[in-house]
């Protein structure tokens, strides 16, 4: 070993056995990934603002606005106008290589830019305009370029278009902001994709186009028969539908080459080092391939999946990453590395490290609220690992392990890893996702994939072979990526801020901090006699606030096809191809609707302290409380301590409140089966927060629980409150465990924080892998843990600026640590450290 | 009057000679990239920054 070696590995020894992984890894990895990952941009917000020097891309605004204004008066029908708008902008925006990089590919023009779809919302063009920080320098000049395209767009937008058609009740009450988080868009959400017909190496784009050419012919001969009906007149606008898939596949295959012709040109002309040439001149030869052609190596096959990707947020705002890369990408490992000897195990790490760098720098323009929901992130890029095949088979591979390898170099925040947990996961796999953990990654998240696929054939009604094979549609929600399974949106704002239940019971549905009636008019608190009259009213509020939001997106989604439809994720859709319809048309899929439940727990601990407090031990009554809660609990504060000390609370075993969990979930579990999707399927809820629960912190009022109006919420799904789980972390399962994770709703997010110094060796491994078992045994569908000590997170508070590198587990998603706002890192180190053993 | 078919930059396309690439090396405070943007071969030269006249 030369003595540089030695002094590198004694440097990173040391560095890992002080915890400090972030500059390890910066060791360990290759000049290239090195070189990659520091060239990486930040662009999740940080309190809810771009960082500096990130700017919103004005060039495919001006792009897309162009060509809208020239087919303004064109005879075309909408949706092969909008799939010219968005080939006119892939034929035109500029294109980059970054230095070292082998895959190629940015939603955004320049690295350091925002994508900006103009075409959405104008709610979105007047941020974009009000947010100077983001514009472009000369910023005045560029102000005047954003009016003049928000102004274009204005009534003509998506969401504007969608706005007078909804009910305008609703509408209000969505648009408060108080109970709802998102809109309802089939162009702003979150988008599965049916991979089993793109990425499973059958295809390509031109087989597709080719397969279209025919059926196009067909119909075409078809609809000009001499006779006239009504399935005639349905036909135009399969043709139409078709035309446009057509248009944006083959505008996908032109922007491939116009990056092979870059590369090509610059390993020609520009480029002196040889060994770069030849690099470029492999990145040519792929995007000559891909995705005209079906991949035929492992770096075919992620620039295949980047160009999906890629195109699918060209298409549409997408603020999830459902992927499965280990299982869609894992034989060309095995052929590249195993097999044909090809790639060496180092480079192909390069190749992975890359992969996720490109998804990490993916960036589009979204507006405050949605940025201060997801501190730090741009979206919830949780990629699905390991779980079985359609078989039933353990599908873990070798990329599966080299994905974690890999995520422990580049350690990014986003893209996460969502860990399909079964009992035949070997043990070498358990281990590389202990090392991720205990290098404080906050992921992969164990989902226990048995509990899961039961789940989506108990709710959906999924077949056991398409259930199998699910991947996360956004956070934590699965769905198979399947022909008739795959969801092609999940609208944002079926996103319910839970705690307002609760509150609006002692409201009677009046939200005083928007000032309007939201919920139901519930009689007045102070009036109710007993525990069953109160908990009817909350019923009935979790029942008005869950209906309001599930309206809207059905409505968006019946409209969605005619309205505002999806060219290109349709051209990769087998339904579609095969019936020249939408991929948002509810007819052709089978439906996996589900409601996030931001903010739930806080509704448990209110009503079990309503239940001890008042009516079993009758030390207040309701009127009080009610009093008390208007006043935000000022000149209460001593009733307010016995609401967070004498009450009992989530998280400890403790079978009366558990009890409360239960019969809440089960209340929500039959009220779904009553909401309905345009596909006539369930609306589920998924208990679980993002960083909702600092967003609505100074939405939601003072509750029972003895929180006050400001204070944080918990941090989520069926996590206890922060510091309140005092029993140890096996009540924290044994109180999870009393949920039916199959049929009582679609997912439930826990958190829960280990001590790295404990879980250190061979013997951390053993406790850790025990209270997986335990974990598993009790049936309880997902947990993620944090294992960065308080000393450390309270050092990065202090300097931040030598903690860059330090990433948590926020809820749902990973963020680094200096990126999140002050309550939210408050609020992870109040989590209860769990000793385990 | 310059024009971009008389600049270094400009990359002709072999199916379109009226058309073509101007691909520059970009650099910023993380990481430096070749770019390149379709631009028309008698596309106005003389405002253009980066214009580099043609050795040949
Ligand atoms: S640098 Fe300017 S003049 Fe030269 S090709 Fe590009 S746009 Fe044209």
């Amino acid at each position: 070993m030369s003595t540089t070696a030695e002094t590198i590995d004694r440097d990173v020894e040391e560095l890992e056995k002080n915890q400090e992984w972030w500059w390890a890894a910066e060791k360990k990895r290759s000049k290239r990934l090195d070189y990659l990952r520091k060239a990486i941009w930040k662009k999740g917000a940080i309190g809810g603002l771009y960082a500096p020097g990130v700017k919103a891309d004005l060039e495919r605004a001006q792009l897309h606005t162009e060509k809208a204004r020239e087919l303004e008066f064109s005879p075309d029908p909408f949706v092969i106008k909008f799939a010219k708008m968005l080939a006119h902008v892939l034929d035109n925006k500029t294109v980059f290589i970054t230095d070292h990089a082998q895959l190629v590919g940015y939603t955004g023009s320049l690295p350091h830019t925002v994508a900006w779809d103009p075409s959405c919302a104008s709610l979105l063009n007047h941020e974009v305009y009000n947010d100077p920080t983001a514009i472009p320098d000369p910023v005045e000049e560029n102000q005047a370029i954003i009016e003049e395209i928000g102004t274009y767009w204005a009534g003509k937008s998506d969401l504007d278009k969608m706005m007078p058609v909804f009910d305008p009740e609703d509408l209000a009450k969505m648009l408060s902001g108080s109970i709802g988080w998102g809109v309802p868009m089939s162009r702003g959400g979150y988008s599965n994709k049916d991979y089993e017909y793109i990425m499973t190496g059958k295809r390509g784009f031109q087989d597709i186009i080719d397969e279209l050419d025919k059926k196009i012919d067909e119909l075409d001969e078809e609809i000009h028969k001499p006779v006239a009906n009504k399935e005639i007149a349905e036909m135009v606008d399969k043709l139409n539908h078709w035309e446009a898939m057509k248009i944006t596949l083959e505008a996908g295959i032109g922007i491939a080459r116009r990056y092979a012709r870059l590369a090509r040109i610059t390993a020609g002309e520009l480029e002196t080092d040889p060994l770069r040439q030849q690099e470029l001149l492999k990145i040519a030869e792929t995007c000559e391939r891909v995705p005209a052609h079906p991949p035929r190596n492992l770096q075919e096959s992620f620039q295949f999946d980047i160009f999906i990707q890629m195109l699918s947020r060209t298409e549409a705002i997408e603020g999830a990453w459902p992927a499965r890369p280990d299982y869609y990408h894992g034989a060309y490992y095995e052929r590249d590395v195993n097999i044909d000897k090809t790639l060496t195990p180092e480079e192909a790490l390069d190749l992975i490290g890359e992969f996720m760098i490109r998804a990490a720098e993916v960036c589009q323009f979204k507006p405050k609220w949605s940025r201060e929901g997801l501190q730090g992130i741009d979206g919830t890029w949780v990629w699905t690992l390991g779980g079985v095949d359609a078989n039933g088979d353990d599908a873990c591979n070798d990329l599966t392990i080299a994905f974690m390898k890999a995520a422990r170099l580049v350690r990014v925040a986003n893209p996460t890893f969502g860990f399909r947990w079964h009992p035949a996961v070997k043990d070498e796999v358990m281990r590389e996702i202990f090392e991720c953990l205990k290098q404080g990654l906050g992921y992969p998240n164990l989902r226990h994939d048995p509990i899961l696929i039961a789940n989506s054939m108990h709710w959906h009604g999924h077949p056991i072979e398409e259930a199998r094979l699910w991947v996360h549609q956004a956070c934590m929600s699965p769905c198979p990526p399947t022909k008739h399974g795959f969801q092609p949106m999940r609208m944002a704002n079926a996103t319910a801020n839970c705690a307002k239940i609760i509150e609006y019971v002692f409201t009677s549905g009046y939200d005083p901090i928007v000032n309007m009636q939201v919920g139901a008019e519930t009689p007045d608190a102070a009036e109710l006699t007993d525990f069953e009259q109160f908990f009817n009213a909350w019923v009935e509020q979790m029942k008005a606030i869950f209906s309001i939001l599930v309206r809207a997106v059905n409505r968006a989604r019946l409209l969605a096809p005619s309205l505002t439809p999806r060219p290109f994720l349709s051209a990769i859709s087998e339904r579609c191809i095969e019936s020249g319809l939408d991929a948002c048309d509810s007819t052709l899929e089978r439906g996996n609707a589900w409601i996030t439940a931001f903010t739930w727990v806080e509704n448990i601990d209110s009503l079990a302290a309503v239940k001890k407090l008042v009516f079993d031990e009758k030390k207040y009554t309701l009127g009080e409380l009610k009093e008390a809660l208007e006043k935000n609990w000022e000149g209460f504060e001593q009733m307010r301590l016995d609401f967070v000390r004498k009450a009992p609370k989530w998280g400890n075993d403790d079978d009366e409140v558990d009890a409360i969990m239960v019969r809440c979930l089960r209340e929500a579990a039959r009220f779904s089966k009553e909401l309905k999707c345009p596909s006539g399927n369930n609306w589920p809820i998924l208990p679980e927060n993002v960083s909702g629960n600092i967003h609505y912190s100074n939405i939601v009022g003072a509750l029972p629980n003895g929180r006050r109006l400001g204070d944080a919420l918990y941090d989520g799904g069926i996590s206890p409150g922060p510091g309140l789980d005092k029993n140890g972390p096996t009540a924290v399962l044994k109180s999870c465990s009393k949920i039916n994770h199959i049929s009582d709703g679609r997912a439930f997010l826990l958190n829960q924080r280990l001590s790295p110094s404990q879980l250190s060796g061979e013997n951390g491994f053993r406790l850790w892998k025990a209270y997986v078992r335990s974990w598993a045994d009790l049936g309880i569908d997902h947990i993620q843990f944090n294992m960065v000590d308080d000393k450390t997170l309270r050092a990065a508070q202090k300097e931040p600026e030598k903690y860059q590198e330090v990433i948590v587990r926020v809820a749902g998603y990973s963020a680094h640590f200096v990126d999140i706002s002050r309550k939210t890192q408050d609020n992870i180190i109040q989590r209860t450290i769990q000793g385990l053993g | 009057m310059a024009q971009c078919k008389d600049c270094e930059r400009f990359y002709v396309l072999e199916e379109d000679d009226s058309r073509g690439d101007c691909i520059q090396k970009g650099k910023d405070e993380r990481q430096a990239y070749f770019y390149t943007k379709p631009v028309r071969a008698e596309h106005e030269a003389d405002g253009c920054d980066s214009f580099h006249p043609r050795k040949n």
